[in-house]
């Protein structure tokens, strides 16, 4: 059974000015809505700041960030690209939720084979899971901060 | 915590999916319904003629996930002029209880 700190250890870190660890669940797709732009935003901030990211969840549209079929015109920023980049960067662990993915078509190679699809598009540096490690996140980061 | 409007978007949906994986695993979860999201337990809703799966009996797994802990904000129902018997769990809580809710979270999920 796990069981959530006392809000008196969370009322205590609050206060002091100690590197936290953030878990981030992304909702939000690129280019449709600000989400995750903003997020990736935050990530850059946190890090920059000696801030940790303990896990990036994608969930919801979120899902569409990991997406390496995403193509941007050449004059703007692509999100799944800068995102692949800043994972790459700082080798932050990235999961995308394997059902939300399916459903909305962002397959790995295995998935793809194993569900009869032509071919699969997960970009690199993403991990599809499932639920369980935005629960893990939710009880083992400092905060979890939602953007969608 | 659940804001917005069972349907329209999938959100309702895969948030409550997130709640039943967070009871799922033993982590100590309760959930919040607020603003739009309080349509969620709207008992009259018939999902099936926009061939979608009914949301608010969904919601009606949580206690077997062991997610006992069901809150409705009581502002959001009053806005939207819907009693306690138009929906079908939850207890009803007023905004000072849910600022002390959140308050107290270790971690807070929003859909």
């Amino acid at each position: 059974m796990l069981e959530c700190p006392a809000t008196s250890a969370r009322k205590a870190t609050y206060k002091t000015t100690r590197p936290m660890n953030f878990a981030l669940l992304i909702l939000g797709p690129p280019y449709s809505t600000q989400a995750s732009a903003s997020a990736l935003r935050f990530a850059r901030a946190a890090l920059a700041s000696g801030h940790g990211i303990y896990r990036l969840f994608f969930y919801h549209d979120g899902v569409h960030n990991a997406s390496a079929l995403v193509s941007t015109a050449q004059d703007e920023n692509s999100l799944p690209q800068q995102w692949r980049e800043l994972i790459e960067q700082h080798q932050l662990d990235s999961v995308v939720c394997i059902a939300a993915a399916a459903r909305r078509g962002v397959l790995s190679e295995q998935e793809a084979k194993r569900l009869g699809k032509t071919g699969g598009n997960l970009n690199d540096g993403h991990e599809l899971s499932g639920l369980g490690q935005l629960v893990d996140a939710s009880l083992n980061a400092d905060r979890v901060i939602t953007f969608g | 915590m659940f804001r917005h409007a069972p349907y329209g978007n999938a959100l309702a949906r895969e948030g409550l999916e997130a709640a039943l994986a967070c009871g799922a695993m033993g982590a100590k979860t309760s959930v919040l319904y607020i603003n739009e999201g309080v349509w969620q337990l709207l008992t009259s809703q018939n999902s099936g003629a926009i061939d979608c799966k009914n949301q608010a009996a969904m919601a009606s797994a949580l206690p077997l996930y062991d997610v006992d802990t069901i809150w409705v904000d009581e502002n959001s129902l009053k806005q939207r002029n819907l009693t306690p018997s138009d929906i079908n769990a939850g207890k009803i809580i007023s905004t000072t209880q849910v600022q002390k809710l959140l308050a107290t979270s270790k971690s807070i999920l929003s859909f």
